[in-house]
């Protein structure tokens, strides 16, 4: 072995124990070059030292108060951005021409919502009217009515009439 | 091993979806290894498990950010240098507060608990501690750069190549720090190594 091969050893002593082979190349360079046997057991001596270092000492509740300050830079984090928000929307309002856009926009809302509601009414009035007038028609006893809608939107306009006068009105239209 | 085989990467991409518990999973496992890497640069306790705690919530709050480019313990452990650093820096910087006086954020956490492992008898209990204290002193004495590279050395999972990453230097200089922080370690404690004892097992 030579002198890059033993300092290649000494260099991986720092990370791990070596075998007993590469301990044996270690023997036999000392035996070679006694100097040296010094050096090496400081070596080994100080990578004892360090392995052997206690762990550092640490709280047992450690990673309770870890999370515990986790959950707490949430909340805080999540209240400024509610803040921010906040502030945002008050300073927007707070413009004089922003509050007259707005106070327009829900002038416009409010219209637009009163005239859907009215059309909605009105809509619903006339559909109970044509369906009263269709419910007036199904007092006849002739079938034959309800097949042609000429005879129907006539018969509608016409005054109340009794069956018989409606069966010669479909006649009359017949022919 | 691959970002993607990276079992700590799969779990960091959970938090990123906001799965409190693979965080959870995550302080278990590394807290250990942080407050080892970060306890030898700050001289109390205490305010190492502060730091510690900070490097763990620094980590949650840029989960939005982490890719799986690289081993999750490299991207901790960069956090972990960085604000060691910074605390560094800010010391230098500023006077040193009292240790005493809770800090106004933290009134509302848990106390700490710390559990009693002494175990040896008081002699060596004694001796142990003076040289662990040597040890201590002699790491904390050493240049940022070296300091780091060497305790992360003492971690066998962490490979050459992340420390590189970790300290933002190439491998050859990775090296060249570590034999350097061990040659310094070495001078400081030669009166605690023992010598002579290589002859005597070979014999």
């Amino acid at each position: 072995m030579n002198e890059s091969d033993y300092n290649g050893l000494v260099e991986r002593l720092a990370r791990s124990p070596l075998a007993p082979k590469e301990l044996a190349s270690v023997r036999e360079y000392l035996a070679q070059n006694p100097e040296r046997t010094v050096d090496w057991e400081l070596e080994c001596e100080l990578d004892r030292i360090l392995r052997g270092l206690p762990d550092a000492p640490l709280s047992s509740n450690f990673t309770a108060r870890v999370l515990s300050q986790v959950q707490r830079t949430e909340e805080k984090e999540r209240t400024e951005r509610r803040r921010h928000v906040l502030s945002r929307v008050v300073g927007w309002l707070g413009s004089p021409a922003h509050a007259w856009q707005m106070g327009v926009a829900m002038l416009m809302l409010t219209v637009g919502l009163v005239v859907h509601h009215q059309y909605r009414m009105v809509n619903r009035s006339l559909l109970a009217h044509n369906v009263a007038a269709v419910s007036d028609l199904t007092a006849g006893k002739n079938l034959q009515l309800w097949q042609d809608f000429r005879c129907i939107y006539y018969i509608a306009k016409l005054p109340e009439a009794s069956p018989a006068e409606d069966d010669d009105l479909l006649n009359a239209l017949k022919d | 091993m691959a970002a993607a085989q990276d079992p700590d990467a799969r779990l960091m991409l959970r938090v990123k979806r906001g799965d409190v518990a693979a965080f959870e999973e995550l302080v278990e496992k590394y807290k250990q290894p942080v407050i080892n890497m970060i306890y030898r640069t700050l001289p109390d306790a205490t305010e190492a498990e502060d730091l510690a705690q900070n490097v763990f919530i620094q980590v949650y709050k840029s989960a939005h950010r982490y890719k799986a480019s690289a081993k999750f313990s490299t991207w901790l452990f960069t956090i972990a240098r960085n604000l060691c650093l910074n605390e560094i820096r800010r010391r230098s910087r500023h006077p040193a507060e009292s240790l005493d006086l809770p800090h106004p954020e933290h009134e509302h956490e848990p106390k700490r608990q710390f559990e009693d492992v002494r175990q040896a008898g008081p002699d060596t209990q004694l001796l142990r501690g003076e040289l662990e204290g040597k040890v201590d002193e002699a790491i904390r004495a050493l240049p940022e750069n070296q300091r780091i590279a060497i305790l992360l050395c003492r971690q066998e999972d962490v490979a050459y190549e992340e420390i590189c990453e970790i300290l933002g230097c190439s491998l050859s200089a990775t090296k060249s720090l570590i034999h350097r922080a061990r040659e310094t370690l070495k001078l400081r404690l030669k009166p605690y190594l023992r010598t002579g004892w290589w002859n005597d097992a070979q014999s």
